[in-house]
């Protein structure tokens, strides 16, 4: 089996099961060290049973997890490189933050100097400097996400695991810690793995995302990779908003692919080999699309519908279009810079993109 | 609203009057001063009080009572909770058998529990009875509420805080000592204060087992013979029902505590 020295995490054919269902069904990738790693799903689909399994809370059913090359069947969360920040933070309400903080320094046969030192560091680190003898009902949500995170990282995991840290935050706040969180895990250069529904968040925090549903990995990318190229139509609408023509696979012809729709023939980038007569989705991003009264120039995917609903939104305008033939709207985002001839709702318009910029999903 | 809620009102004065009108005539004859517990009342004296200090028959009889409450109730205590921790803590199959087995002390009558236990100990293991065996009945008789205050400490807070526990280094033993027994020992404390009321207070089972050493409800009992005595002994019922309340309202403070310290602050 081929060892990646720069793997921190390797997940071998992992799966959970919880009585006939499987939480976790077959997963197998692994974690480069030093990134930031997300696991993105909408709830149920396994993400945090994965991230138990990698804490030691869980063991797998079946396969294996190998953290520093060491494999961890059987190794306890009390003796594993990693340390987990709690959804509920967990922090523990009979002792005072720097109890908190230095919870994991007891057994580790520090002098009193050293784990003082480390305690006061940690709190620097998370700018909770002058906290530590506040009390745990003393914190507000904020203050207690930083003290979870000083408590992880003052034991110098291997690995930082988080489970939707940021889910109980305001908005605001929410943003201001993901910003912190990224610059945190470049300044002490831990591999983190980020567990989280929220694929904004996903997309701002990671260097890698690896999108998840019933169990399964669909995806693993890089954000923008993952956003310009989804894999699946799962992926395609969970990332983003997506809007997506079905049709049969008409032509194909140097790396391009004409797809017959009921709203008309379009034309898109694909390498791979495929069939005529398959059925596809032609995939396309709100803001890659146009708008124009006039009938487009030749070489453009072109369709023309009727605008039913428009919705400003500071730097750009959503428009909903009917298309003869489609159930669905098409959804189209313009930026607003003033230039632009307005549109009014209930005229016709024709919605056009260049064909590079449509994705062919086939599953 | 203020009309319809009107029978309620007067329905649960009744209610209350009912309850604690009868217990209330102790404390009134107590501080009567006449030997017979009629009305008219005769006049206001504390003498019956006063010669509860004197009386040694009955300063041994309370003596008794603590030794047997604080021992019956640190061993209910101690039993119940590593019982607490496993039912609350992990999926055992047949949980709710072992709860209605353990609640069986609150529905069996205690004479047939008495009757039981008394067979038991002079037949089969053919012991004396002293304070011990009346002891070992109320162990039994206070693990059920010692199990509800504790399970409902344990339940009242965070897994995640015994995970976080483990995943920073400590094993089961010191996750126990260092998170689950501190957040824990309000309700450990409130379960100790009610066993001992529970024992303290308890008569027909110490009636049974007891040998030539009594406790206090049974000493109160055998001084009912005697007429002149009745009040002294309604002073000394008086007495342990202040005591009694008292414990119990404590616990019950010791315990909201406990539930409230589990969310502190806004998240």
């Amino acid at each position: 089996m081929a060892e990646h020295t720069d793997a921190v995490i390797e997940i071998r054919d992992v799966s959970k099961l919880f009585g006939p269902v499987a939480a976790v069904d077959g997963v197998s990738f692994g974690i480069i060290r030093g990134e930031f790693f997300s696991l993105l799903g909408p709830s149920g689909c396994g993400k945090t049973t994965l991230l138990r399994m990698l804490a030691g809370f869980e063991q797998p059913s079946r396969g294996e997890i190998l953290i520093d090359s060491q494999p961890m069947a059987g190794v306890p969360a009390n003796k594993r490189p990693t340390n987990m920040v709690f959804q509920s933070y967990a922090i523990f309400p009979h002792l005072n933050v720097e109890e908190n903080v230095g919870y994991g320094l007891r057994n580790r046969k520090l002098g009193k100097d050293e784990t003082r030192s480390r305690v006061v560091a940690a709190l620097d680190l998370v700018k909770l400097s002058g906290y530590g003898k506040r009390g745990a009902h003393q914190l507000s949500g904020g203050q207690r996400q930083r003290v979870a995170l000083a408590r992880a990282l003052v034991c110098r995991p291997k690995v930082l695991l988080l489970d939707e840290p940021l889910g109980a935050l305001d908005k605001k706040l929410r943003e201001e810690m993901q910003l912190e969180l990224r610059q945190l895990q470049r300044n002490v250069g831990i591999t983190f793995v980020f567990v989280t529904h929220d694929q904004e968040e996903a997309l701002t925090l990671s260097d890698r995302i690896a999108v998840m549903s019933s169990g399964k990995v669909l995806q693993i990318a890089r954000s923008d990779d993952l956003y310009e190229n989804p894999n699946c139509r799962e992926v395609a609408e969970f990332i983003g908003n997506m809007n997506l023509f079905e049709g049969k696979v008409a032509a194909v012809a140097q790396g391009n692919v004409t797809i017959a729709t009921a709203a008309g023939t379009f034309t898109v980038p694909h390498v791979a080999p495929i069939g005529a007569g398959n059925a596809v989705h032609l995939a396309i991003r709100p803001e890659k699309l146009a708008l124009s009264a006039d009938k487009p120039a030749p070489g453009l995917n072109a369709v023309k519908g009727r605008v039913i609903a428009q919705t400003y939104l500071g730097d750009r305008r959503q428009f909903l279009t009917q298309i003869d033939g489609m159930a669905k709207p098409l959804a189209i985002s313009r930026q607003i810079s003033g230039a632009e001839s307005p549109i009014s709702t209930d005229s016709d318009v024709w919605v056009t993109w260049p064909p590079q910029l449509g994705r062919l999903l086939t599953s | 609203m203020r009309s319809s809620s009107r029978p309620f009102y007067i329905y649960a004065v009744l209610f209350m009057l009912f309850l604690y009108g009868p217990i209330l005539l102790a404390p009134l004859f107590s501080v009567n001063d006449s030997i017979f517990a009629t009305f008219p009342l005769k006049g206001f004296t504390l003498r019956h009080y006063a010669e509860m200090a004197n009386n040694t028959g009955l300063l041994k009889a309370l003596r008794n009572s603590l030794i047997v409450a604080s021992a019956s109730s640190i061993i209910a205590t101690a039993v119940s909770v590593p019982a607490a921790i496993a039912l609350t803590r992990y999926k055992l199959r047949g949980s709710g058998l072992i709860m209605t087995a353990m609640s069986a002390p609150l529905v069996v009558p205690s004479i047939i529990f008495g009757v039981a236990l008394l067979i038991i100990i002079l037949r089969f293991l053919d012991l004396e009875l002293t304070l011990w065996t009346i002891g070992a009945s109320h162990v039994f008789i206070s693990i059920p509420f010692a199990m509800t205050v504790l399970m409902s400490r344990l339940e009242g807070f965070d897994k995640s805080l015994e995970e976080a526990s483990r995943d920073l280094g400590e094993g089961a033993w010191m996750t126990f000592l260092r998170v689950t027994l501190p957040l824990a020992m309000s309700g450990i404390v409130s379960s100790l204060l009610l066993c001992f009321v529970t024992s303290f207070d308890e008569f027909v089972l110490a009636f049974f087992l007891s040998g030539t050493e009594t406790t206090l409800p049974v000493y109160l009992f055998g001084q009912l013979r005697f007429p002149n005595k009745l009040p002294g002994m309604l002073a000394l019922g008086t007495t342990i029902l202040m005591f009694s309340t008292l414990i119990v309202i404590l616990a019950e403070i010791l315990r909201r505590r406990g539930v409230q310290s589990n969310s502190p602050g806004e998240v």
